[in-house]
């Protein structure tokens, strides 16, 4: 199978849909001629044209406000915010309007949109753009929340999301954007709310999303170079949850270890684990639930001090043997 | 409000206790300063006095439990008092939670071993905070046994897992069990069953250590005493101090380890450990076993003062009032069996030193004397030593001088 890079399949997707369906439509900030901060986005306004890929001012707010006003007029809006951190300007847009619409117009009105945002540290961006904060939406009822960690489900999921008829906010790994994968050429969706188990094991299971799901097979491929066999359940989309493909793979290993960028204290791990605490699997358990998160800290600008803020596979591995003990 | 009873630290080594039993009720009235409680560690058992005056209202650990030093075990408060429930105060909990519905077990394990009807309560644990594994519950599959065979099992100390069922789909029931024990040799069958536990365990692990990992040999010589129990006889007409023919032993064994320091080495992974200090255990049968409380710097003691801490430090290890670091820091030991009429035995080195000295019983024999015959008392020495650290001719020479020693025994007073 060929292979193309995380942002190319993310191209493919976008504009894919565009020929599919008119009403789709792209909009961001220098997304246009200069294809947007990572290049996602390089050479589609000359097949688009600008009225279909716009470059908007800087104003996050504008920008969603704009997308959901256009998704309930019957366009299918996909709206770039250059760095999901600052989704926030656009927070009251997105979690109070674009959410809230279909149930308070008694499901008359419905708000098919998707705002597609890199996310994640890595790059020396520093606290302001380096963040991992895909717990804030997943707390917004009415909000979908996709988390692709390879270039295939990168592909198939923003597919589905700008197909669905709700609000997805579809949070991309700025450091996977030059990462290559496997992508047949041929049409197909990822659907959301289907995990994906990356690997099977019996031993232990890794809960993951984002970036952090090549980490832990890594880890998982060198743990079983001495036996431990890991299972690594990527969640790829966060809301909607793949409740059962975790339950069932926890009731198999009896051992679950969470991984997630984010800051670990209230972030969306918590759920996992009270999740299966909560289930059938929670019988099984044979260790206590584990997380490996990112530390309570605002990211830090020393690269040494910044890929020590997130989770790294010396971590990861110390938890596995550790839960396994 | 009541006042909290603790597992006290009662050595810088101590990490937790075992308490023996309670000497007080609950209810009982208990005045400052009286005995409570019996605890032991793993090197000695004692009492714990009341700190404070009022009733014991609450027993928090009952005896045979095993609890890490300063949490709390009971409560003392006025009478009529209602005893701080759980949650009562944030260590009671921290302490109590563990024990919540007995055993410490993961999900996983509860739930496989409600499924193989094993209890959790006979099952080894080996998870990292003592909990039991999924492994353990799977690997300790007791078969289904009815309540009274359970029982009966029990009380003839007959592990049910080798008798073959004959109830309801396998299960042992009383007439197996029956049929087991007459298969039972009666030799064979355990008076009692209980847990090695506390001293005994220790002094277990100890001696097979020793055993185990000390090639050891033993060297026995003659001492003629006959000079230094006249010695000790006239000296205890004469003195205010009992002096023991241990004590005379003791001190000719800690003058003669000053010429002979080769003794005083032990083997430490890959380093060789020579002391400074002439510590000198002293094997004390009790009760309970053997305790071997420690003389420091015996070498430094005069014969007096030494009867004066051996009597004190015996008296204490039969009283169980010695106190753990009583019973470090030794260099060397001495071991006593004279007294039962032992003539020679082949002592174990007390791992962590390199020689052991056996003391026997004084015998007399008939010697020829310038043609004519008399009777002289004769004791043997039993030394063993660590051969891998110590010679047998640096045995020897330490045996021949502390022989010297006793039978020109004017030397043990210089």
């Amino acid at each position: 199978m060929r292979e193309i890079t995380y942002a190319e399949a993310i191209r493919e997707a976008m504009s894919e849909e565009m020929r599919r369906d008119p009403s789709v439509f792209f909009m961001g900030e220098d997304i246009g001629v200069y294809g947007g901060a990572f290049g996602v986005s390089v050479g589609m306004i000359d097949e688009f044209g600008p009225e279909r890929v716009r470059d908007t001012p800087i104003s996050e707010a504008a920008i969603i406000g704009a997308a959901a006003g256009a998704a309930v007029t019957g366009s299918r809006p996909i709206a770039e915010i250059q760095f999901s951190d600052f989704v926030a300007i656009g927070l009251d847009q997105l979690g109070n309007q674009a959410a809230k619409m279909r149930y308070m117009f008694g499901g008359r009105a419905q708000v098919p949109m998707v705002v597609r945002a890199p996310a994640g540290s890595g790059t020396g961006a520093a606290a302001q753009h380096s963040q991992s904060q895909e717990a804030i939406y997943c707390h917004i009822p009415g909000l979908k929340v996709v988390t692709p960690s390879t270039p295939y489900d990168a592909k198939g999921l923003l597919k589905s999301a700008i197909r669905d008829n709700n609000p997805v906010v579809f949070l991309e790994q700025k450091l996977l954007y030059r990462v290559k994968g496997p992508v047949p050429e041929e049409e197909y969706t990822v659907p959301l709310g289907r995990a994906d188990v990356k690997r099977t094991g019996r031993d232990l299971t890794i809960v993951t999303w984002g970036r952090m799901a090549g980490m832990c097979l890594e880890t998982a491929v060198r743990l079983a170079e001495e036996g431990i066999d890991v299972e690594v359940v990527d969640l790829r989309s966060l809301v909607p949850l793949d409740k059962e493909t975790v339950v069932e793979s926890v009731k198999k290993t009896g051992h679950l270890l969470i991984v997630h960028e984010a800051v670990q204290s209230a972030g969306y791990g918590g759920e996992i684990a009270a999740l299966v605490a909560d289930s059938e699997a929670f019988f099984y358990l044979d260790a206590p639930i584990r997380r490996v998160a990112g530390l309570d800290v605002p990211i830090p600008y020393n690269p040494t001090l910044e890929r020590n803020a997130v989770p790294t596979p010396e971590r990861i591995e110390r938890a596995v043997r550790d839960l396994l003990g | 409000m009541a006042t909290s009873v603790i597992m006290p630290k009662a050595g810088m080594a101590m990490e937790r206790g075992t308490i023996i039993r309670w000497l007080k009720k609950v209810g009982d009235p208990v005045i400052a300063g009286e005995p409570l409680l019996e605890i032991e560690t793993d090197k000695v058992a004692m009492e714990v006095e009341a700190e404070v005056s009022g009733t014991l209202i609450q027993v928090v650990r009952e005896a045979g439990e095993e609890v890490l030093v300063t949490e709390t075990i009971g409560f003392i408060g006025a009478e009529g008092e209602a005893a701080p429930g759980p949650g009562g105060s944030g260590q009671l909990e921290a302490g109590a939670g563990g024990r919540k519905g007995g055993v410490r077990a993961t999900p996983a394990a509860r739930r496989r071993a409600a499924e193989l009807g094993v209890a959790l309560e006979a099952v080894t644990p080996s998870g990292r905070s003592g909990e039991v594994k999924l492994r353990d519950a799977e690997a300790r599959r007791s078969p289904a046994i009815s309540s009274l065979a359970r029982k009966i099992a029990e009380q003839e100390g007959v592990d049910p897992a080798g008798i073959r069922g004959s109830g309801t789909g396998g299960r042992i029931v009383k007439r197996d069990l029956a049929e087991a024990l007459a298969r039972l040799p009666a030799s064979g069958r355990a008076l009692a069953r209980s847990p090695l536990s506390g001293p005994r365990k220790i002094i277990a692990e100890r001696m097979l250590r020793s055993h185990l990992s000390i090639p050891q040999v033993t060297l026995n010589a003659r001492a003629d005493v006959t000079s230094l129990l006249r010695l000790r006889a006239e000296m205890n007409r004469e003195i205010e101090e009992r002096i023991s023919v241990n004590d005379l032993i003791l001190r000719a064994t800690a003058i003669a380890l000053l010429g002979s320091r080769a003794m005083l080495a032990t083997i430490e992974g890959e380093e060789i450990v020579a002391y400074e200090e002439i510590n000198l255990g002293m094997a004390v049968a009790v009760d309970s076993g053997l305790v071997v409380p420690v003389i420091r710097g015996a070498d430094k003691l005069a014969l007096p003062a030494l009867a004066r801490l051996t009597a004190e430090l015996s008296g204490r290890a039969r009283e169980r009032t010695l106190k753990p670091d009583d019973l470090v820091g030794g260099t060397f030991t001495v071991t006593n069996l004279g007294m039962y009429g032992i003539t020679s035995f082949t002592p174990i080195v007390n791992p962590g030193e390199g020689a052991i000295l056996g003391v026997n019983a004084a015998e007399s024999e008939v010697r020829l004397e310038a043609g004519l015959p008399v009777e002289r008392k004769v004791m043997t020495l039993s030394l063993s030593i660590d051969h891998r650290v110590i010679d047998g001719a640096e045995g020897a020479r330490f045996l021949q001088s502390l022989v010297g020693l006793l039978e020109k025994p004017y030397r043990v007073l210089l």
